[in-house]
């Protein structure tokens, strides 16, 4: 069962891993989720209060004209910087959404194969093993959901 | 954290704080400031540009050149023009009287709170004080309408007047200056801040994982 590997193809273990490694491999993939799903917020927020930022900026530099800080094409220029920024907040979550996604679904599978071999291992009880099954079964049904399909998302209120 | 990681790490931190503050600093390089300038010109600048205060600058692609000019003394009258290099020469070179002469369009500002920036700024070629006074002023070439149109080339800043006094100096003030490498600064530390500080969390995430698997194993 606990074959000894040095580097090789993932498939190759697969299902065949001990419970020390697919304890492993739940718990890595759990981690890198947790990091992704950290990296999808962070990045949801900054967009989403992208246009809340905009309207601070734009105070402040109207702010800092009427001080006499700058003039009327400093203060355009500053506008015009301001709504760049605006733009690149919200763009930037379809960049770090993607590779969150990519990643999340990547730590979804390393679950995934952590809960199949609990559930092809042999010493532990029958029961316990169909728990494992139906666990593995929904992370596959979520995997391929959010894979496959744009419009389900996972919102956290 | 090893020791050269957390001075990267700080340093990261420092540029990124250090940004701002050295992009608002460096923002505009001051070419020239004198209040008043000396010695003051006389009133014969009024009707010989060759007596008038000149001060060449020379403009580069998309660069603006701010004036601050103001007056408060007695009796000084005096006016503002921004002439092209060529035509200032020609001037000279025929003792012309600036009075005569049209500048080059600049816009100046009154900033006047709670009134859109829009409506306090006024496209003009001349700025003229009388005893009291002060004049923001931006230019980068002309203008179109209240907007800067950049035309890179060389200019004179060119002030002359009177005085209707029993003196005949004709005293102001004057800041000349032009835009720096403020914002460029500013955008390059502010990356150079982030991708250190990118890198960095990539790095220790990757050495506390490696550390993890070592301690599982």
């Amino acid at each position: 069962m606990s074959e000894k590997r040095k580097g090789g193809f993932l498939v190759n273990s697969i299902p065949l891993l001990d419970k020390r490694k697919a304890m492993k491999f739940i718990v890595y993939g759990l981690i890198a989720a947790i990091l992704f799903g950290l990296i999808m917020m962070i990045s949801r927020s900054i967009a989403q209060n992208a246009a809340t930022w905009q309207n601070l900026a734009n105070q402040e530099n109207e702010i800092n004209y009427w001080n006499g800080l700058y003039g009327y094409n400093d203060y355009i220029q500053n506008q015009e910087n301001i709504a760049r920024i605006r733009y690149w907040m919200e763009y930037q979550d379809a960049i770090f959404m993607n590779i969150a996604r990519v990643g999340v679904n990547i730590a979804l599978v390393f679950i995934l194969i952590g809960f199949l071999s609990f559930a092809v291992t042999e010493n532990i009880d029958e029961r316990t093993r169909r728990i494992y099954l139906i666990i593995s079964g929904m992370i596959l049904l979520l995997i391929m959901f959010t894979t496959f399909f744009a419009s389900v998302v996972v919102s956290v209120a | 954290m090893e020791k050269r990681a957390k001075i990267v790490l700080l340093i990261g931190i420092i540029l990124i704080i250090a940004a701002p503050i050295l992009g608002f600093f460096l923002d505009k390089l001051i070419l020239y400031s004198a209040a008043p300038v000396t010695p003051p010109i006389q009133e014969t600048s009024d009707t010989d540009i060759a007596n008038a205060y000149n001060f060449p600058v020379s403009l580069a692609k998309n660069q603006k050149l701010v004036v601050e000019f103001s007056i408060y003394y007695p009796d000084v009258s005096a006016t503002l023009k921004i002439l092209g290099k060529g035509a200032y020469e020609a001037a000279v070179a025929t003792n012309a009287n600036p009075n005569g002469i049209t500048g080059e369009n600049f816009v100046y500002s009154e900033f006047t709170w709670g009134q859109s920036p829009s409506s306090s700024t006024v496209s003009t070629n001349s700025r003229n004080i009388n005893e009291d006074g002060y004049w923001y002023i931006e230019f980068a070439g002309t203008t179109s309408g209240d907007y800067l149109v950049s035309r890179p080339g060389d200019y004179v800043v060119v002030v002359y007047g009177t005085n209707s006094g029993s003196s005949t100096d004709v005293t102001f003030n004057i800041t000349i200056k032009t835009d720096g490498p403020g914002e460029f600064l500013q955008y390059l530390l502010l990356a150079i801040g982030i991708i250190i500080l990118v890198v960095f969390a990539l790095y220790f995430s990757y050495s506390y994982l490696n550390k993890l698997r070592r301690s599982v194993d």
